[in-house]
């Protein structure tokens, strides 16, 4: 039998709470991470919500201008080569070390790997490039490149915790921290490495969020507590949100000698592309179907063993309606509940798969299944999935997680409760 | 009578490099700004400093060199701008 991957740490900067004992309130409480939010001072602007990062602060470019909550340490030396969602992902991290019983020395072994997903920094990127243009090339920030390209984050926590094994980012738009917590589920079952860290950010600020907008993609729904209604009849474009989740992915076996908590087994993954369009979904989810196939090929277990779907599903009327049709295609008589809790933090793009990964490890080591929140009348084409309006109370054993990306990109991850 | 330059290039130092604790008519004309200093400021630091000080002066500091030169103290980083400004420099809008 290959090494069999678990979780054994979580930490969470998001939208719907810092900490996880606040994350896990929010989900079983389905309390909304939303507050209005004008995008370049621009009240013309039809987008008006935003899936907010409370008690962080960047109002400038400059580093030296930014705050975050005290109980995290980040140095001079370190912060000045982040982006907004590297400080994230520095605070997320480390509470997800603490859970999982490890200090930074910890990482530095060899054993442990790095696997990071975010789409870089498009405000640090324009302000590194305004300066250029400005000083015709003459001058440049030195931390300019490492603080804002597609990157930024394996380059600095892998530099910052001595990594010494797999270091890697992914970049398949919203698909890209599944995309990192499936490949490193298989360093781990291929015996490459014993633990790895898994970390999805993003900026939470109008330069990653309102390009968006020029897709249509976005909600013009001005009210926060309807903006995000993914399967919603009246549904009208998701809501963008940023923040960092890390995840420690262990050996089970090393994990449990030396007495780590497990929030999850990951049983299995799959992906594939939709061979169809480089913005919009197959609109029969072809991809996304053939991804959940295989990923519970890959768990070796059938459609009528899940009991919970923890839905892609962004709130935009063309890509929850093609999900829709796959989850039908894909079990069939089988009805596992099903909710999106983009519902609840907003889509965080790269970040959005590793943060609803961790959400479905919380459900299963709390013993409950987050409701549909914000539902109210389900599109015909979903009505035939089961979308509770409230967390139930039920302790899920098998669960899948759902990703679609730019390009047709699709990953499906099963997550299993530990025995 | 302080010198007017020394005073403008001390808030100009406290403002780009949001020295926390410190007040511009703190700082001493011949104290070192960077290296061994109480200000624990680097070459990356540096490097800000001058793009502020060329933009706002409207100088070039060449080399690496003569930048850790010019921007060893105050009073050196005055000499070398009305060096490179026989003018009057001016003093910004208040």
């Amino acid at each position: 039998m290959p090494p069999l991957p678990v979780i054994t740490g979580l930490g969470f900067i998001t939208s719907i709470g810092n900490d996880k004992a606040t994350v896990l309130r929010s989900l079983r409480e389905l309390r909304h991470g939303f507050e209005p939010f004008v995008f370049l001072d621009n009240p013309n602007l039809p987008v008006k919500v935003a899936g907010t990062v409370k008690d962080f602060a960047f109002p400038t470019p400059n580093w030296r201008d930014w705050t975050w909550p005290a109980a995290y340490a980040i140095d001079r030396e370190t912060v000045r080569g982040l982006a907004p969602h590297g400080v994230y992902a520095f605070c997320a991290v480390q509470q997800a070390l603490a859970e999982a019983g490890l200090g930074a020395d910890d990482l530095s072994d060899g054993g442990t790997g790095l696997f990071c997903a975010s789409a870089g920094s498009p405000l640090l990127l324009g302000q590194y490039l305004n300066d250029m243009y400005a000083t015709r090339g003459e001058r440049g920030n030195p931390m300019g490149i490492v603080s804002s390209i597609a990157g930024t984050l394996n380059f600095n926590l892998a530099a910052y915790y001595h990594i010494r094994g797999a270091v890697c980012g992914f970049v398949s738009a919203c698909t890209s921290s599944s995309h990192a917590l499936g490949y490193a589920m298989d360093e781990i079952r291929l015996g490459r490495q014993q633990r790895m860290l898994v970390v999805g950010a993003e900026d939470m600020n109008t330069e990653s969020i309102l390009p968006f907008a020029s897709l249509r993609a976005l909600s013009v729904n001005p009210d926060p507590d309807t903006a995000s209604r993914p399967f919603d009849r009246r549904r009208d474009g998701f809501v963008g949100t940023g923040g960092a989740v890390a995840l420690v992915v262990e050996n089970a076996t090393t994990a449990r000698r030396r007495g780590a908590p497990i929030y999850a087994e990951l049983a299995g993954w799959g992906q594939a592309g939709d061979g169809y369009n480089v913005a919009i979904s197959h609109p029969e989810g072809r991809g996304l179907r053939e991804a959940m196939r295989r990923a519970l090929e890959d768990a070796q277990t059938a459609p009528s063993d899940i009991d919970y779907v923890n839905a892609h599903a962004t709130s935009t009327p063309a890509g929850d309606r093609s999900e829709a049709l796959a989850l039908q295609a894909v079990f069939g008589g089988a009805r596992p509940k099903v909710s999106s809790t983009k519902a609840l933090t907003g889509h965080g793009l790269s970040l959005a798969g590793a943060m609803e990964a961790a959400f479905c490890a919380l459900a299963i080591a709390g013993g409950f299944i987050p409701g549909a929140a914000h539902l109210e009348e389900p599109d015909a084409d979903c009505a035939r999935l089961d979308l509770p309006r409230t967390s139930l109370d039920v302790a899920p054993r098998l669960v899948l997680k759902n990703s679609s990306g730019f390009g047709g990109s699709n990953v499906c991850l099963v997550l299993r409760r530990a025995p | 009578m302080p010198d007017s330059l020394n005073a403008r290039l001390k808030k100009l130092i406290v403002q780009t490099l949001r020295l926390k604790d410190v007040k511009p008519e703190d700082i001493l004309d011949d104290e070192p700004l960077f290296g061994a200093s109480r200000f624990d400021l680097d070459s990356i630091d540096a490097l800000e400093l001058v793009l502020r000080l060329e933009k706002e002066f409207g100088i070039k500091i060449g080399s690496s060199e003569e930048s850790r030169q010019a921007l060893a103290t105050v009073a050196t980083l005055a000499d070398f701008i009305r060096g490179r400004q026989p003018a009057a420099t001016p003093d910004p809008p208040s």
